[in-house]
C-alpha cells in the first residue's frame, strides 16, 4: 500500500465528515485508549488492550455484593435488579462477531479500586465526587497490556434504574425499577455499565453522535438526563445495546481471524489546509444507504511505527463492517 | 482494491476534513448551562500553565495520583495571578506502570488551561471538577495565532433529531470570550445570592 492511500473492497457509499482535534492532543483520541510507550519521548502512541482476549481466556471480573439501596426488589419479584442489568452489560460485549471476549464473572464484597489483582464493578456513595461513573483502567506502560481495572457507578445523588429488554436487547419503555428521594440526576444501571466495560476493554470516547438517536453509538460521551414517566425509556438506556462504531472499535482492538475476508476497510491520510498531516481527527463514515456512521482516529495505526513522524501522525485506523 | 493518489482518494471517498481548529458556534444559541454549571460549581477557576508534575504510589501500592503545579495567568474566581496551584487527579505513572481514569484530566507539561478546581481530599491540593470536564486545553491557532480553548463547548447534548447543529461542530473558541463568559456567571451567581 502506498502510504496508506488504498480503498479496499469500499461496499459504502461515504460521505465522510469532520473533525477537529488538536495535533498536540493525542490523549484525547478517541477510539481506542492510547498510551504513550515510552512516557519520555512523548510520541510513541500504543493501544490497551487485554491479553486474555488475544488469548481466548475468560477475564475475571467481580461484581460488588452490596448493589446499590434505589433497587430493592424481593428475591421472587421477575423484574431485573441491579446485579442482572450488570451481568446483561458484560454480556453484551460477550457477542460481538469473531473477538473471544469472555467474563468471568463472581461476587465479592470489596469496593475499591485500585491494583490490587482484583477487577470489580461496584455502586457505592463515595460522597460528592461529581461524576456518574468512573473506570480506572492500570497498565504496562512498555507493553500496553491491562493488568487491572475497576469501575465505579457513583451512587451519591443518582438514582439508578432498571427496566426490562425487548427479545433483540432494546430497553422497554417504564415503569422502571429504582427510586431515591435525594437523588438530583438518574441513570440506567445496564447502559451505564455496558458503556464503562467499554473502557475496561480498551475503548476511549467515539465522536460519533453528535444528534442524540438510537444509533449512538454507546462510547459516545455524553448522556442524557431526564426522570422518565409511564412508557418512556430511562435516560441512557439506550447505550446498552452496542452500534457498528462500538463493534469496530472492538474488532479494531482485537481483529477477528475472518474479518479481512468479510468486510471493507478505508485507510487514508487527513490532511489540514497547509497539506500537514494531522493526529487526531475522527474521520467518520456515514452509510448513505443504511444511516450506520463509523468512526476512527487519524494516527492511531496498529503494528509497527512507520520510520517517518509525519506518517505515523497521520495514518488513519481502518474500520470495517 | 483502488489504489490513487490522495487527492483522488479523499475525492472518491467524499472525504470532508474539517480545519484544525474551526472557531465554535454555540449551537443552541442560549447559554451554556453545562458551563455555566461548571463555572458556579467550581470553588476556583483560573487560567494556568502546568510548570511541574509528578506522580506517585499511595501507602499501600495500589493506586498511582498525579500532582501537576500551575502557575495562574488569570483568574476568575478563587486564586489570583501569579499565585501557584496543586492540581491533583487519580492516575499517572510511576516506572512501568501508569493508570488512566477515562475521564479525567491529562497534565502536560508547558500545557495552558482553564481550569474549574475544588478542594482535593488532602490539604492544599485541588481538584478538577467533574474529572476531565473541568479542564479545557488552550492552544494557539496555527493560522491567526490566537489563543482558542478546545472543549469548552463540546458536542451538543442529547439533541433531538433534526434540532440545529454548527456546522463545524464548534470545538474551539475564543479563550478571551470563554474567560468573560465565565466572569459573566460568576457575576451573576454572587449578584443573585
Amino acid at each position: 500500500m502506498s502510504a496508506g492511500r488504498q480503498l479496499a473492497r469500499a461496499r459504502w457509499p461515504c460521505v465522510v465528515a469532520l473533525l477537529s482535534l488538536h495535533a498536540a492532543i493525542p490523549a484525547f483520541a478517541y477510539t481506542p485508549l492510547a498510551f504513550l510507550a515510552n512516557p519520555g519521548s512523548g510520541r510513541e502512541v500504543g493501544w490497551l488492550s487485554w491479553q486474555e482476549i488475544r488469548d481466548g481466556r475468560p477475564i475475571r471480573f467481580a461484581v460488588n455484593d452490596a448493589g446499590t439501596s434505589d433497587i430493592d426488589l424481593a428475591p421472587d419479584d421477575p423484574a431485573i435488579d441491579e446485579f442482572e442489568a450488570i451481568e446483561l452489560a458484560f454480556r453484551t460485549w460477550e457477542r460481538i462477531p469473531g473477538v473471544p471476549i469472555h467474563f468471568d464473572l463472581h461476587r465479592t464484597d470489596r469496593r475499591t479500586f485500585g491494583f490490587d489483582g482484583e477487577n470489580v464493578i461496584f455502586l457505592a456513595d463515595l460522597g460528592p465526587v461529581d461524576y456518574g461513573a468512573l473506570t480506572l483502567v492500570t497498565y504496562d506502560n512498555t507493553t500496553g497490556q491491562i493488568l487491572d481495572t475497576d469501575i465505579h457507578l457513583n451512587d451519591h445523588a443518582i438514582r439508578w434504574v432498571t427496566s426490562p429488554n425487548a427479545a433483540d436487547g432494546e430497553p422497554l419503555p417504564c415503569p422502571c425499577q429504582g427510586s431515591d428521594p435525594e437523588a438530583t440526576s438518574l441513570n440506567d444501571v445496564q447502559g451505564i455499565a455496558t458503556h464503562e466495560i467499554g473502557h475496561a476493554l480498551g475503548l476511549d470516547h467515539s465522536a460519533v453522535g453528535v444528534r442524540e438517536t438510537p444509533r449512538t453509538p454507546t462510547m459516545y460521551p455524553r448522556g442524557v438526563f431526564f426522570v422518565p414517566g409511564d412508557g418512556e425509556r430511562p435516560p441512557n438506556s439506550r447505550y446498552r445495546t452496542l452500534e457498528p462504531d462500538d463493534v469496530i472499535g472492538i474488532q479494531n482492538l482485537y481483529p477477528p481471524a475472518r474479518r479481512a475476508a468479510e468486510t471493507a476497510a478505508v485507510q487514508g491520510v487527513v490532511h489540514n489546509r497547509n497539506d500537514r498531516p494531522l493526529f487526531g481527527a475522527h474521520v467518520v463514515a456515514h452509510s448513505v444507504t443504511t444511516g450506520v456512521e463509523v468512526g476512527a482516529m487519524s494516527g492511531v495505526v496498529a503494528g509497527p511505527l512507520p520510520p517517518d513522524p509525519d506518517r505515523r501522525r497521520s495514518q488513519i485506523s481502518r474500520w470495517t463492517r | 482494491m483502488v489504489t490513487g493518489g490522495r487527492h483522488t482518494a479523499l475525492a472518491a471517498l467524499g472525504l470532508i476534513v474539517a480545519a484544525v481548529i474551526p472557531t465554535a458556534v454555540r449551537a443552541a444559541g442560549g447559554p451554556d448551562r453545562a458551563r455555566e454549571a461548571l463555572a458556579r460549581h467550581a470553588q476556583v477557576v483560573v487560567l494556568g500553565r502546568c510548570t511541574a508534575i509528578r506522580s506517585n504510589w499511595n501507602a499501600a501500592g495500589t493506586l498511582i495520583s498525579t500532582y501537576a503545579t500551575y502557575d495562574v495567568e488569570e483568574a476568575v474566581v478563587g486564586a489570583a495571578r501569579g499565585e501557584q496551584l496543586m492540581v491533583k487527579a487519580l492516575g499517572g505513572t510511576v516506572g512501568h506502570i501508569s493508570q488512566m481514569v477515562v475521564d479525567g484530566p491529562r497534565f502536560e507539561l508547558g500545557a495552558r488551561d482553564v481550569l474549574f478546581l475544588v478542594a482535593a481530599d488532602e490539604p492544599d491540593a485541588l481538584r478538577t471538577v467533574g474529572l476531565g470536564r473541568g479542564q479545557w486545553r488552550v492552544a494557539a491557532d496555527p493560522r491567526s495565532a490566537e489563543d482558542l480553548v478546545i472543549g469548552a463547548s463540546g458536542p451538543p447534548r442529547g439533541l433531538p433529531d433534526g434540532a440545529p447543529v454548527a456546522e463545524d461542530g464548534g470545538p474551539a473558541e475564543r479563550l478571551g470570550a470563554v474567560l468573560e463568559d465565565l466572569r459573566g456567571y460568576r457575576h451573576t451567581a454572587a449578584g443573585g445570592r
